[in-house]
């Protein structure tokens, strides 16, 4: 079942009196339950195509069809995607109370996934301040799945961690994937990273797509010179 | 930091509460009545009956001082309420929002804070009448600036923060993300905002009662009997003094805490 369906998007930023392009004619679908990579250099456009797919980033022209409502997004930076006036409980409960969901379903909820996330009931009054960098990933990870969406969009959700961290926080993306059939699009300029989670990856170069296929045969037969480029800096 | 005591924090608190502690004890008691006259003598220096003297008519000035400090304080804290409320609304609204109504009300606040407030407080009762009600409203329109200009940025910055665009794709509506969301994150600026807001209004009150536009006689208030007793300053140098150095602590109260917040804040 496809989850997103993305068509002929195009998107831009203001430049002056002009207006440069991000992204030209991307095109692309996500099935349920799959992890499709977005891998390609820093200033490729990758975000821009995150932020354009989640009605974040305005300047943009083509389709984009969610199968299912409110999809998520886990940011880059784990220090500025938790509320630092809330404490962790309160965090985790507002996307429930967001669609309606009784006071105690959402603590039970809560606290559930606290633990399921690795952080256990007494971290659930603590502030985004008190954690760690890989404990607030854990937490800003708990917030975007705990509505239970059917997609979330991870924008280099480990490259701010430490190495052993970021081992934890692609086992807890699995881990949490294979209990919801949840579907990721996961970004990241990591191609080791892409490799240990990602189904299928998408190479973006210059704000186009330049290559697909399925992550084995994409790394053991690249086609496209710069995924060739790609896997040679990767080695 | 960490540990290390924070003695602005401790003295400015300190000093603060006892002043409040004095001025709320003038409006409920005093030795005398404020504005009895010939309580005592005509310019009896301090003594045991007598703490501050008296003053032209024989009141007893630290009478005078106890619930000029009261009518003072009250008149500051009436014009903070108006400036810290109207002025978190338009710097919530303008910050989150954005957009031309943004652009009009920040020129509108650069050109009222542009003026001397004392100036503009002015006009302002030239046209109302003097009087306190007057004062505590024109007082309170100008320092909506202040507040709206300090709210308006912190808010901007949290607009862009992840966890704001998270809230919106989680569906949370406008309204809740400036309240639940952003509010909770402004106390930390407000805190302080409202201390120094506190001090200048106190200096603002006093100078216009010196200007006579403010309390109106008998009732006593610290600008005017300052205004009075310019008169009597070798006769009576006690008269000035207490009600100028009422002024004083309660500034410098309101300025170490202001610092000691803004301190701990930081740290």
């Amino acid at each position: 079942m496809r989850i997103l369906e993305v068509e002929h998007l195009s998107a831009w930023y203001p430049s002056g009196r002009t207006r440069r392009q991000v992204l030209e004619d991307v095109s692309f679908t996500l099935d349920r339950g799959q992890v499709l990579g977005l891998v390609g250099e820093s200033g490729c456009g990758k975000t821009t195509l995150a932020r354009a797919i989640l009605g974040l980033h305005r300047a943009c022209a083509g389709v984009v069809r969610h199968a299912f409502p409110r999809p998520q997004m886990v940011f880059q930076d784990p220090y500025g995607s938790l509320n630092p006036a809330h404490t962790l409980l309160w965090t985790l409960e507002e996307p429930l109370r967001a669609i309606g969901t009784g006071r105690k379903e959402r603590r039970d909820r809560a606290m559930e996934l606290l633990d399921r996330v690795g952080l256990g009931p007494e971290y659930a009054g603590r502030y985004p301040q008190e954690l760690s960098g890989g404990q607030r990933q854990r937490a800003a990870i708990a917030a975007a799945v705990i509505a239970r969406p059917a997609l979330v969009v991870a924008d280099e959700p480990v490259s701010a961690l430490d190495v052993t961290v970021q081992r934890q926080i692609l086992d807890l993306l699995a881990e949490l994937k294979r209990d919801d059939s949840l579907s990721y699009l996961f970004i990241s300029h990591d191609l080791n990273v892409v490799y240990q989670i990602c189904d299928r990856i998408l190479v973006m170069d210059k704000g186009r797509i330049v290559e697909e296929n399925d992550t084995d045969t994409l790394f053991a037969a690249p086609k496209h010179p710069f995924t060739k480029k790609l896997l040679e800096a990767a080695e | 930091m960490g540990k290390r005591t924070n003695l602005f924090l401790l003295l400015g608190g300190g000093l603060t509460a006892l002043m409040v502690g004095l001025a709320l004890l003038g409006t409920f008691w005093t030795p005398y009545s404020p504005t009895a006259m010939g309580a005592g003598e005509k310019f009896a220096p301090p003594s045991l009956a007598h703490l501050l003297g008296t003053d032209n008519f024989g009141r007893d000035v630290f009478s005078r001082v106890l619930q000029g400090m009261g009518a003072s304080l009250l008149i500051a804290a009436c014009v903070v309420a108006i400036g810290c409320l109207a002025g978190t609304l338009v710097g919530c609204l303008c910050g989150y929002f954005g957009g031309p109504a943004d652009y009009l009300l920040t020129r509108l606040c650069d050109a009222v804070t542009a003026f001397p407030s004392v100036l503009l407080a002015l006009v302002i009762v030239s046209l109302a009448g003097r009087g306190t009600a007057q004062i505590v409203v024109a007082l309170g329109i100008l320092f909506i600036p202040s507040f709206a200009r300090l709210v308006r940025g912190e808010t901007a910055r949290h607009r862009q923060a992840n966890y704001i665009q998270s809230a919106r794709l989680m569906g949370v509506s406008h309204g809740r993300i400036l309240t639940a969301h952003i509010l909770p994150n402004l106390w930390g600026v407000l805190g302080p905002g409202v201390v120094i807001g506190f001090n200048n209004a106190v200096l603002s009150e006093a100078s216009m009662s010196f200007l006579g536009l403010g309390v109106q006689p008998p009732f006593p208030s610290l600008g005017s009997m300052l205004s009075d007793s310019q008169t009597y300053l070798q006769r009576a140098p006690w008269y000035a003094l207490s009600a100028g150095m009422a002024i004083a602590l309660l500034i410098l109260g309101f300025s170490l805490l202001a610092e000691g917040l803004q301190r701990r804040r930081r740290a």
